[in-house]
C-alpha cells in the first residue's frame, strides 16, 4: 500500500502543471490532485519511452534528475484554488466507505487479476532490470503471449515505481487500483461540480466509485490497466462534457494520450470519443483531442515496427465473423448481467430517467454506445469468442458503465 | 417528491445495492476474512488459482538458486513435466534467471539440453536425471545430475 500510495503521489506532483487550468484550479484539493495524478502518469511514461527509443537507459541521472526539476518546475507553477465546492459531509463518508470497501478487497487479493503474473508483472520487473523497454524480452517467442506491442504505460509506470522503491511490489499493483479508481471519481467530481453542483457532483461521484469499483471486482481488475485506463476515459469524458475552456480540453488530450498507450482498447475509446464529439458537431474539439493521441499510438507502432514486435495492431487482418452476432450478443448480454441483474446498468442509467439536460448527455451516452460497438465487434473478430467473453466482458464494460453514469450527471444538470 | 428528488434517491439506493453486492462478490470467493493473504491471488476466486503455488513456492526456492541458471517450473503429472500456466508466472519472478518453459525439462531431451533447476509444483518430479535439493510446502527444487 506503501509503495502504490507514494508512487501515486510523486506522480501527480509532476503532473502538477495541470493546476495552472482554469477549469483544474476551480476544482477541490481531491479533483487537482486526481487530474495531476493522470497527468503525471503520462508524464513519466512519455518520458521513459521516449528515453528508451533513443537509447539511452533509465538511470538517477536521465531519468531522476529531469522528473526531478520537472516535479520542481510544476510546483513553483502551483497557483491557489478559486473559490473549490466542498463536500457535503453525507456523501463524503459515503464516498470514503465505497472506498474502504475497495481497498479490502484489493488488500485481501479478492480482485486481483492473473494477468497481472502473466505480462503486465514480468514486463514492469523486466523493463525496471533492463532500465528500459527491454525490446529483445518482448521479442523472446516463448514471451509471445505477453503481448510484445502492447502499449507499454503500465509497465512503464510500475517500472518507475519500481525504480523509486528498489524493487517492484505486487501487492502495490493491486492497491493502486482502488486508488486509481477513487482518483478517477475524484476528477470527474472535480469537473463536474461547477456544472450540477456540489451536493449532485459528489452523489454522482459516488455512485461513479461504486458502479466501476464493483466492474473492477466482478471482472477482477486489480493489478490489470484497466484501473488506468478508467482514470484516463473518466477525466477525459468529465473534462469534455462539463468543460468547455481551453483547459478542459488540454486536460482531454492528455488523458486520451495517457488512454491510447495504456491498452488497446484506449484506441478504440478514443475513436468513440472523437466519432462522439464529431456527432454533437465539436469539430475543432474532435481535431484538439485526436491530434496527440494519435501521434502517440503512430510513435509507437513505428517503434514496434522497426523492432520487429508489431503484432496486435494488426488485427484488422484477421478474419471477421459477422454470422456469429446473434452467439456474441446473447452470450455477452448474459456475462455483462454480472449474475446481479444487471444492477450496475440500472445503477448507472436509471438516473437518467429523473434528468433533464440531455443535451450535455449526449456526448458521454454516445461514448458509452459506442464502447458496447467495438467490443462486440471485437467479439466477433474471435473465431471462437465464448472465453474472450466470459473472461473480459465484465471488466472492459466498466467503460461503458462508466460513460452512462456521467450522461446521467450530466442530465441531471 | 420532486424529479430531482426521485434521481437522487434512485442513485443513493443504487450505491447502497452496489455495496453489498461487492460484499458478496468477496464472500464468494472464500475466506479467511481478517487474515493477511499469502498471495496477491489468495482469493481471486473460489477455488485455488492456478498460480498460486508459484507464488508461494517459487521465491522459496529463488534463494537456492544461482544467479543466471537455466530453471524450468513445472507441475509433473503422469511423467510429463507440464507448465500449466506457469512459465510466465516464473518468468517474473526469476528475473535474474534463464527461464525455460516446461518442455525443456520433458523426459525425452538429451541431458546436456536439460534445465538445470527445476521446481516442481503440487506433486514431486520423478525424472531419473534430477536429484532433489530442497523440499518446501506444496513445492521441491530438484538440481540436473550430468
Amino acid at each position: 500500500m506503501v509503495w502504490a500510495l507514494s508512487s501515486l503521489v510523486l506522480f501527480a506532483t509532476l503532473g502538477l502543471l495541470a493546476w495552472r487550468l482554469d477549469e483544474v484550479r476551480s476544482m477541490d484539493i481531491a479533483g487537482r490532485v486526481s487530474v495531476a495524478l493522470a497527468v503525471g502518469l503520462v508524464v513519466v511514461a512519455l518520458v521513459m519511452y521516449v528515453e528508451s527509443a533513443l537509447g539511452i537507459g533509465w538511470s538517477f541521472a536521465t531519468l531522476g534528475v529531469p522528473l526531478v526539476a520537472l516535479a520542481a518546475a510544476s510546483l513553483s507553477a502551483v497557483r491557489a484554488a478559486v473559490d473549490p465546492p466542498r463536500w457535503p459531509r453525507g456523501a463524503a463518508v459515503a464516498f470514503g466507505a465505497v472506498t474502504a470497501i475497495l481497498l479490502y478487497g484489493a488488500g485481501t487479493a479478492r480482485m486481483t487479476i492473473g494477468d497481472l503474473l502473466f505480462f503486465w508483472g514480468p514486463k514492469s520487473v523486466h523493463f525496471f532490470h533492463a532500465r528500459a523497454i527491454d525490446v529483445e524480452f518482448l521479442r523472446w517467442p516463448h514471451h509471445y503471449l505477453m503481448h510484445p506491442d502492447y502499449p507499454p504505460l503500465v509497465p512503464l509506470v510500475w517500472a518507475a515505481s519500481a525504480m523509486l522503491h528498489g524493487g517492484f511490489s505486487y501487492w502495490g499493483a493491486v492497491c493502486s487500483a482502488p486508488l486509481l479508481l477513487a482518483a478517477a471519481a475524484l476528477a470527474f467530481r472535480g469537473f463536474a461540480a461547477p456544472v450540477i453542483g456540489a451536493r449532485k457532483s459528489a452523489l454522482f461521484a459516488t455512485l461513479l466509485l461504486a458502479v466501476t469499483g464493483f466492474a473492477a471486482v466482478a471482472g477482477s481488475a486489480a493489478g490489470g490497466a484497466e484501473p488506468f485506463l478508467l482514470l484516463f476515459e473518466i477525466v477525459a469524458l468529465s473534462a469534455l462534457t462539463f468543460g468547455r475552456g481551453r483547459g478542459a480540453v488540454t486536460i482531454a488530450s492528455i488523458a486520451l494520450a495517457g488512454a491510447i498507450f495504456t491498452k488497446v482498447e484506449g484506441t478504440a475509446f478514443v475513436i468513440s470519443v472523437v466519432l462522439s464529439l464529431l456527432l454533437v458537431k465539436r469539430f475543432r474539439t474532435a481535431l484538439v483531442v485526436a491530434v496527440p493521441a494519435a501521434a502517440l499510438l503512430g510513435s509507437w507502432i513505428v517503434f514496434a515496427e522497426h523492432h520487429a514486435l508489431l503484432d496486435g495492431y494488426t488485427r484488422a487482418r484477421r478474419s471477421f465473423h459477422p454470422q456469429r452476432i446473434g452467439y456474441v450478443l446473447y452470450m455477452t448480454a448474459w456475462q455483462v448481467s454480472y449474475r446481479i441483474w444487471y444492477l450496475p446498468w440500472i445503477a448507472a442509467l436509471a438516473p437518467l430517467a429523473a434528468g433533464k439536460n440531455f443535451r450535455r448527455a449526449a456526448l458521454p451516452f454516445l461514448c458509452g454506445l459506442a464502447s458496447i460497438g467495438y467490443s462486440i465487434v471485437f467479439y466477433l473478430t474471435e473465431a471462437e469468442p465464448l472465453w474472450w467473453i466470459q473472461t473480459s466482458a465484465e471488466r472492459v464494460m466498466a467503460t461503458t458503465l462508466m460513460c452512462l453514469v456521467v450522461a446521467s450527471a450530466a442530465a441531471s444538470e | 417528491m420532486t424529479r430531482e428528488g426521485a434521481g437522487e434517491v434512485i442513485a443513493w439506493t443504487a450505491i447502497c445495492l452496489l455495496c453489498v453486492a461487492t460484499v458478496a462478490r468477496y464472500a464468494d470467493r472464500g475466506g479467511p476474512y481478517l487474515q493477511p493473504a499469502r498471495t496477491v491471488l489468495e482469493h481471486a476466486g473460489p477455488e485455488p488459482h492456478p498460480l498460486q503455488d508459484a507464488l508461494v513456492v517459487v521465491p522459496e526456492a529463488r534463494a537456492l538458486i544461482p544467479r543466471g541458471a537455466s530453471v524450468a517450473v513445472v507441475r509433473a503429472r503422469a511423467g510429463q513435466a507440464l507448465d500449466d500456466g506457469n512459465y510466465l508466472t516464473a518468468v517474473d519472478l526469476l528475473p535474474h534467471h534463464r527461464v525455460l518453459p516446461a518442455f525443456a525439462a520433458d523426459r525425452g531431451r538429451a541431458i546436456a539440453d536439460l534445465p538445470e533447476y527445476v521446481v516442481a509444483l503440487g506433486t514431486p518430479f520423478d525424472h531419473p536425471h534430477y536429484g532433489i535439493v530442497a523440499g518446501f510446502p506444496n513445492g521441491w527444487l530438484y538440481r540436473v545430475q550430468r
